[in-house]
């Protein structure tokens, strides 16, 4: 079995990580730094740091580190020219003086040609590796899951808790970064006790163990985040129990991030779970007894360990050549670590030299997961509850955590911060951004004294880690060099899910396209060559194809629109009147059966917010019409004020229940007459009354209103039988050559009788007096919504006013949105214009400052004049809709 | 595997009125019920049946008079059922509600599927699933993705007892 890498064959073991059969095979430096293009090598070995992200076919930046080596696959490395081994692109690091941190906000701003030209150099040399754009994105699978208990970590403490939680009757789900419980661990008696712990949760039929699941977000719900191989979990757990572990200190000293520079938990993973040695002669820092055993480990796997340097009170006695209390204070070498400076406890130092420097660091708690726990049902276990804790300590730990999880978790305070860990004076902070320590006190000098805006300016902790390696390093500086202020410039940044970077696709699992919400009647349209648009969530039709054609036909013969997308609600119950009177600004209570009312609807502060009309059942019921997006807002809006109110009433949406179709035109009439045996002639059924009438067969609801400006019957039929009617009335249209019509001609015809379009020609201020609507509203009566407002506001000259206007014949209509000026001062703005066919000459709604908007006055809209006109330009006496 | 059908023209009544008169409705034969709301209760039955439904309810809710209503809302919502194996697979991919547990009688609730309003009955390896008929194309194609990740097959409607509850009818929920 082999991969191939960069053109020739790495043979590869089972078990193998991309990270470890490179290593084995002699690569050594896997990657180039984000900025100066420094050589890096392998360091955590647990998929925290930036160093061994490679490109694996075709799949831009994989941790090397996390990832199976599988045969046959592809893998380069990333971020360099010609090659990582030798890459001329490393001269830009001798150049650190050109690139001061925050540079690209000093640099290339002068002349303004530069920056351009900068960018798109910076752009080419940073960054990390280049996607293949040609590559559909994968369709991601997004599933929900809902155990009782969710551990998150498959650790000696991880699979205690589980273990505890399933024996209190919980359902248990644990999920876990690795490939297997223990897959990275060396062997030792960790591993051992994870293999058996693994093996009796294995066992039981309360726990599912989830491997190679990364837990990326812990949000309100509780909702866990979590990443699969081509999946997305939403994990919905009652009670979560954080075993993710610790991780050891990123320790800052000059030459941190040369090759051969290793945490020593990645060192002795490479020795001892793969058998891989990571180098021939070392020196290990151990400022832990577990770093100890990792210099046997490495000892174990044939790694001569010259040195073990160790804090006070570390026992290292027959571990490697020689021991020595003291620190190591800098990793010497140029492309790759070839020797410690080692300083004793007395002070001396001496250079020992290695081709391996394992940093052994103390344990710090990973709290990207428990950080975003807050407030939730949430407990730690083992290394993020107790840092460094023994096995046995870590184990009990996972037991309370699994029975406190079983019987039900308080919720999870975040502890107060503690004062940073002192970090080193020189070396790299930041390994994914290239920021070192001396770049990082050249910001506080500018002024960016807190790590918060340390962060944003210097993106330290904004890299691939996440914080994970330099995030308290970052607040150690910053306490540092502000001391006196170190509860302000030191406190934590904030942070955020993912704590993993994840792909695009990862993040549009689930959600494939917008949800469009479509009439019966929505595929004949598409059959006939309509084209579409959003209204609200639904896509109606724009046009069939010939918009003047279809205005024509409206205005000279007879035309039929689709209006299925209409609210539709059927009201009832004892307390209907009086809720409706409360709803509605005008009156309901004296509507007779039959007969029907043009409504607007407004919210408390007298703004518009709906309109429609209002019509009286027999039996006493109210079968009510609202805009297109309006339906389910106000099915919400009703039923809210139902319960305010307390009244006996039922609000049924019928919006999709009910199909509805207007048809308009001088002829509509007649056409209609073919279709139907009842008397719908002017005086059987006259304008603004609405009859049930059998058409075509079916029976219904007919209501003559006249939004167009003609002659007009909405029809509202069962949905079941729109196809058939649709058809059935361009048959028998067919002798007055009708057109189906859409909103493109709608929007016309309407804007020649002035009528507005609620959200077009109205915003969140409007209220019934600014559009000249004082009709629709009666303040005599006793309450209704928003009265009170409008009270208030009728004292008050509104400061603008809807009005129409229209320009002379020969110019052009001015586009939705221009400027109104008035003697070259803004006047106010253009809501809807279009070119009347109808009258030879543009019309439009305009807002126009107060003192301007009177009949007859002249605005100047885009340049050119226009006069505001009265309520109508087309038919103003209303003669042809009452035909 | 699962499969998946829509049951086209599955009767649909609701039926509003105070909440002790609607306790005491009699379940009509051969139908799912559902309680949407102390006020509110639907029927479903099978295709074909709405009128005899909103019969029988009108005639049950009669003596209310204008505190009660009846509303065929057979055209206002689709009926789209998945059953067999796996069903709770296909429903995890398109809510992320947990569903409740059946014991063999269907069980009535409510809650987002594929990101819309939806009423469901659950039964063991059965999911049926009422959205609005606006979004009709909207869930198919949704509940079709879905499926196709656990091998899930659409297939026609049984032209005998499409929405499942037998001979005798079930019992309420």
């Amino acid at each position: 079995m082999s991969i191939q890498f960069e053109g020739r064959e790495v043979p590869i073991q089972p078990g193998d990580t991309l990270a470890s059969a490179l290593y084995r095979d002699g690569v050594r430096v896997f990657s180039r730094s984000f900025k100066y293009h420094r050589p890096r090598g392998l360091y955590c070995l647990s998929g925290d740091c930036p160093n061994c992200l490679v490109t694996v076919d075709g799949e831009v930046n994989v941790r090397a580190c996390m990832c199976k080596a599988e045969d046959g696959q592809t893998v380069s490395r990333q971020n360099a020219w010609p090659s990582v081994d030798k890459d001329a692109l490393n001269i830009i690091d001798k150049g650190h003086f050109l690139m001061p941190v925050g540079f690209y906000y000093k640099a290339g701003i002068k002349p303004k040609f530069a920056w351009p030209m900068a960018e798109g150099v910076i752009r080419r040399v940073a960054g990390l590796g280049f996607s293949d754009k040609s590559d559909a994105p994968r369709d991601i699978d997004r599933i929900n899951r809902h155990p009782d208990v969710l551990v998150i970590g498959a650790g000696v403490a991880g699979l205690s808790a589980a273990l505890a939680a399933a024996e209190g009757g919980r359902r248990v789900m644990v999920i876990d970064e690795q490939a297997a419980p223990g897959d990275r661990v060396a062997q030792g008696p960790t591993k051992q006790q994870i293999d058996a712990l693994a093996a009796t949760a294995a066992q039981n039929p309360g726990i599912e163990i989830l491997p190679g699941t990364a837990a990326i977000g812990i949000y309100e719900g509780p909702m866990v985040l979590a990443l699969r191989t081509d999946q997305v979990l939403h994990i919905h757990p009652q009670a979560i129990v954080i075993a993710s572990g610790g991780m050891e200190i990123h320790r800052i000293f000059p030459g941190n991030d040369l090759p051969g520079v290793f945490m020593a938990r990645g060192a002795a993973r490479l020795a001892g779970a793969h058998g891989v040695k990571p180098g021939d002669v070392a020196v290990v820092w151990a400022e832990t007894q577990e770093a100890v055993e990792h210099a046997r480990t490495l000892q174990a796997a044939g790694v001569r360990v010259a040195c073990v340097v160790t804090a006070p009170g570390v026992d290292a006695q027959g571990v490697g050549e020689r021991q020595v209390e003291g620190e190591v204070v800098e990793a010497k070498g140029k492309k790759k670590v070839q020797g410690a400076i080692v300083r004793a406890a007395g002070g001396a130092t001496e250079e020992v030299a290695c081709d391996l420097l394992a940093v052994g660091a103390e344990i710090q708690q990973n709290m990207h997961l428990p950080r975003l726990a807050y407030d939730l049902p949430c407990v730690l276990a083992g290394d993020a509850a107790l840092p460094g804790s023994a096995l046995d300590v870590a184990a009990q730990s996972g037991t309370q955590a699994g029975q406190a999880a079983a019987q039900g978790l308080p919720l999870y305070v975040n502890p107060p911060a503690t004062e940073p860990r002192p970090c080193g004076t020189a070396g790299y902070v930041c390994i994914c951004e290239d920021v070192s320590v001396a770049e990082v006190e050249q910001a506080i000098d500018e002024g960016f004294e807190s790590a918060e805006l340390l962060k944003r300016y210097t993106t330290v902790t904004m890299g691939p880690c996440q914080g994970r390696l330099c995030a308290d390093q970052l607040r150690a500086i910053a306490h540092r060099k502000t001391p006196a202020e170190a509860a302000r410039v030191a406190a934590p940044t904030t942070l955020r899910p993912p704590v993993r970077p994840i792909k695009m696709e990862q993040a549009a699992a689930g959600a494939r396209h917008h949800i469009e919400r479509h009439t019966p009647l929505h595929q004949k349209h598409l059959e006939m060559g309509a084209s579409t648009l959003w209204a609200g969530p639904w896509k109606r039709i724009f046009s069939y194809g010939d918009m003047q054609s279809e205005y024509e036909a409206v205005r000279h013969r007879v035309g039929v629109i689709d209006v299925g997308t209409l609210g539709k609600f059927l009201l009832a119950g004892p307390d209907v009147v009086e809720f409706l009177e409360r709803i509605y600004p005008m009156r309901v209570a004296d509507l007779e059966p039959g007969r029907l009312r043009y409504g607007l609807m407004l919210e408390e502060g007298g703004v518009i917010i709906d309109d429609g009309t209002v019509c009286a059942l027999e039996g006493g019921a109210f079968y009510c019409t609202v805009t297109t997006s309006g339906a389910e807002r106000l099915e919400s809006w009703m039923l809210d004020w139902k319960e305010a109110w307390g009244l006996d009433v039922f609000v049924v949406n019928q919006t999709a229940s009910l199909a509805a179709v207007n048809v308009a035109g001088p002829h509509a009439r007649d056409l209609l007459e073919k279709l139907t045996d009842d008397p719908i002639d002017k005086e059987a059924f006259p304008y603004l009354r609405h009859r049930r009438i059998t058409v075509n067969g079916v029976s219904c609801l007919a209501i003559r209103l006249g939004f167009v400006g003609e002659l007009a019957y909405e029809l509202h039929f069962p949905a079941a039988h729109a196809v058939e009617m649709w058809d059935a009335i361009l048959e028998a249209g067919k002798e007055w050559d009708i057109r189906p019509f859409g909103l493109d001609a709608q929007r016309l015809l309407r804007l020649e009788k002035g009528h507005i379009i609620i959200s077009q020609d109205t915003d969140f201020e409007t209220t019934p007096w600014k559009v000249s609507m004082d009709w629709a509203v009666k303040l005599d009566k006793p309450e209704f919504v928003g009265k009170a407002a409008l009270i208030r506001a009728q004292r008050r000259t509104p400061r603008e006013m809807l009005v129409p206007w229209k320009m002379d014949p020969g110019m052009a209509a001015p586009p939705e949105g221009s400027t109104v000026t008035i003697g070259g001062s803004l006047a106010g703005r253009v809501t809807s214009s279009k070119m009347s066919y109808v009258l030879g000459h543009p019309v439009g709604l305009a807002w126009v400052t107060s003192e301007h908007a009177t009949e007859g006055g002249t605005i100047t809209i885009g340049g050119a004049p226009a006069t505001i006109g009265g309520h109508a330009f087309y038919d103003p006496e209303g003669v042809k809709l009452r035909a | 595997m699962p499969d998946l059908f829509e049951v086209k023209g599955a009767a649909k009544v609701r039926c509003f009125g105070k909440e002790a008169v609607l306790d005491g409705l009699t379940q009509p034969s051969g139908t799912l019920m559902g309680r949407i709301a102390p006020d509110e209760v639907i029927f479903v039955g099978q295709p074909g049946t709405a009128e005899a439904l909103v019969e029988d309810l009108q005639g049950q809710l009669a003596p209310e008079g204008n505190a009660a209503l009846v509303v065929d809302h057979t055209d206002g919502w689709t009926f789209f059922s998945l059953v067999g194996e796996g069903v709770e697979e296909v429903f995890a991919r398109e809510a992320n509600w947990k569903l409740p547990e059946s014991s063999g009688a269907p069980v009535f609730t409510v809650g987002k599927v594929c990101h819309v309003a939806g009423k469901l009955f659950v039964r063991p390896n059965r999911i049926d699933i009422m959205t609005g008929g606006e979004v009709r194309a909207h869930v198919h194609e949704s509940l079709l993705h879905a499926g196709h990740k656990v091998g899930m097959h659409e297939v026609a409607a049984p032209a005998v007892d499409p929405i499942g509850v037998g001979a005798e009818g079930v019992a309420v929920s």
